[in-house]
């Protein structure tokens, strides 16, 4: 398939991305937004390994050389086969010389374009996500650009499928998203007035976010003694803790800027992070947009796996996809 | 470095629903580097279903887990006993690893004038490390941070990247990181803050203070450089490092050489360090700045 247009910053992943290399500094990479990632593979007829497009904010144009089957999922983003509209969420039918346009988003901030065989770019360390600061993975390393060529893997695929309702993630109408964090590592830096300020206000998304992190704005942080009392090699804010490793999803305190580690983000570092989004909510700093607020509600590690489990459950369940007979 | 404050029980606190934080103390010494490492390699060693892989901080190691193969109580007692059991080794393989560097080079120099003119105003990374630590001047700078070796206490953050520590506490320099961070550093600067150096491993951002550059690259994923053995990155924690000043001409002839694949990469394999004579050592030379 070739790239007519690329998009804003369209790269190949897959999912979960590159476990098992953290020690030697490489991210785990991979989808924002694993739930609409997986259902786009499952719509195809994919593997759970295949790797896909991730569409953020203006999608790509693609043309492609053979018959295969397309679905996107996640972010609201219209499609076009030749000028045709095509529905989201479900798998379309493309023959060889069809062209699929993407647009804007207008909801939510990513869209996952899976085809049928997958992209079928080089792995690098298991995993064919890419990382672009690390220039590793996907094609080149780097975002899709204009006349690029991508092989994909073999197969024509499973057009006429449909993600049931129940399988498609919700946005929030009015852009307030309520958003689970579990307490922890470091809860006990911060003061009774810090947990109820995070706990209580409202989070908005700043504009310089991206796979790294999702930064965020909000009222000040307040600090117990145990963030003062340390040995000097911690540094002197109140953050700053002895370089420490950074598990996915941590919202990392960095002075008086919570930003949720994506992806992309720093395997360890030396700010604290008093409280950790779980995996299976992590969709949701995947789909904001900037100026989205988070309104956070404490979990327990109990439900947090709970929660991750059920999400599991749902991307691999047999009604999850519907034969919609069209396609 | 002064001897660790170590917890009697390490301090255990979940990450989220797949990860767990196990701490062993509150400082930046070696003794706790030593057990933190020790640590995670034991858990590697293991391989206790359900565990995924261990990203080791400084006097810390971060546990992934599957929970739906081991429970978080589980996992933590194994660990808890798998640490007790490992201890603090005392004496470990440890590589000896020349980086030349070109310090004061014009690149970091390029980059911190465009932070000052499109970020903020700041004196120049190196005058103002002379400045927080009274030195003499740039000079002084230079054959104080390259007087030392430095141990390498973690690998991380970025690909790669070597967090390290001069062994010679007399060498120590100190400087605050850099409010806000810059959006890019230059693959290879050398750079400190806050009694740490670094070398970038690639273009990428950051917040140490910039007082140098090595033309060695840090990461080869292609695996071309055999000097790297088959590995992606050219450190490894508990490697130490020797800065090696060079002038601009001799820079760019390895530069010439690292592209032709024939500059020879001075990696001493062969020495262990010994945690309690490095301890004595250090305690000596107390002895003799008290007098």
């Amino acid at each position: 398939m070739k790239v007519l247009k690329p998009g804003l910053e369209t790269t190949v992943q897959d999912y979960p991305g590159r476990v098992g290399v953290v020690s030697t500094g490489y991210p785990i990479s991979g989808p924002m937004d694993g739930w609409s990632f997986r259902i786009a593979n499952r719509l195809v007829g994919n593997d759970a390994s295949a790797a896909g497009l991730e569409c953020q904010f203006i999608g790509p144009s693609l043309r492609f050389h053979d018959d295969r089957a397309v679905a996107v999922c996640g972010a609201e983003m219209p499609a076009a086969l030749d000028g045709v509209p095509v529905e989201g969420w479900t798998s379309v039918a493309v023959r060889a010389g069809q062209t699929l346009a993407l647009g804007s988003a207008t909801r939510g901030a990513r869209a996952y374009l899976a085809v049928s065989g997958g992209i079928d770019v080089p792995p690098f360390l298991g995993s064919r996500a890419t990382y672009r600061l690390g220039q590793i993975g996907g094609a080149e390393g780097t975002a899709l650009s204009a006349g690029q060529r991508l092989h994909l893997g073999e197969g024509a695929g499973t057009p006429g499928r449909r993600a049931a309702a129940h399988a498609r993630p919700r946005f929030p109408e009015d852009r307030v998203w309520s958003v689970e964090a579990v307490p922890g590592p470091r809860e006990d830096w911060i003061d009774q007035a810090g947990h109820a300020r995070f706990l209580t206000s409202d989070w908005r998304v700043s504009a310089h976010s991206n796979r790294v992190g999702v930064r965020l704005e909000g009222p000040e942080w307040t600090f117990t003694r145990r963030a003062y009392d340390k040995s000097p090699e911690n540094g002197t804010h109140p953050s700053n803790i002895i370089e420490h490793g950074y598990g996915l999803g941590s919202i990392n305190l960095c002075g008086q800027t919570p930003i949720v580690l994506g992806p992309d983000g720093l395997t360890l570092g030396g700010f604290i992070n008093p409280y950790t989004v779980p995996t299976g909510s992590l969709w949701k700093p995947g789909q904001a947009r900037p100026g989205d607020i988070f309104r956070f509600r404490a979990v327990t590690v109990r439900e947090a796996q709970e929660a991750r489990a059920a999400l599991d459950a749902l991307c691999a369940a047999a009604d999850a996809i519907e034969e919609s007979g069209a396609g | 470095m002064m001897r660790g404050m170590r917890y009697e029980e390490p301090l255990v606190a979940p990450n989220g629903d797949r990860f767990v934080l196990i701490e062993f103390g509150d400082d930046g010494g070696l003794r706790l580097n030593l057990q933190a490492r020790g640590f995670a390699k034991a858990v590697d060693e293991a391989r206790i279903p359900g565990v995924i892989e261990t990203n080791p901080g400084f006097n810390s190691v971060l546990v992934e887990y599957d929970w739906q193969r081991i429970a978080y109580d589980d996992l933590v007692r194994e660990a808890l006993a798998l640490a007790d059991a490992v201890g603090t080794p005392d004496e470990i393989e440890s590589r000896l690893v020349h980086v030349p560097t070109l310090y004061l080079d014009p690149w970091t120099r390029a980059c911190m004038e465009e932070y000052h003119r499109t970020i903020k105003e700041r004196p120049y990374d190196p005058e103002f490390i002379v400045a927080e630590n009274g030195l003499s001047g740039l000079d002084e700078l230079v054959a104080l941070h390259s007087a030392t070796e430095y141990w390498i206490g973690i690998i991380g953050a970025y690909p790669g990247l070597p967090l390290m520590r001069p062994l010679d506490p007399r060498c120590i320099i100190y400087a605050p990181k850099y409010d806000p961070p810059r959006m890019w550093t230059p693959q290879g600067a050398v750079v400190c803050a806050g009694g740490q150096s670094a070398i970038q491993t690639l273009h990428s951002p950051g917040g140490f203070n910039m007082i140098g550059r090595t033309p060695l690259p840090m990461l080869d994923p292609e695996g071309r450089i055999p000097a790297f053995g088959g590995g992606i990155a050219l450190l490894r924690v508990g490697d130490r490092i020797k800065f090696d000043p060079v002038d601009r001409s001799e820079y760019d002839r390895i530069e010439a050489k690292l592209a032709e694949g024939t500059y020879p990469f001075n990696i001493v394999e062969y020495q262990r360090f010994s945690l309690s004579a490095y301890e004595a050592w250090v305690a000596s030379l107390d002895a003799e700045q008290r007098h």
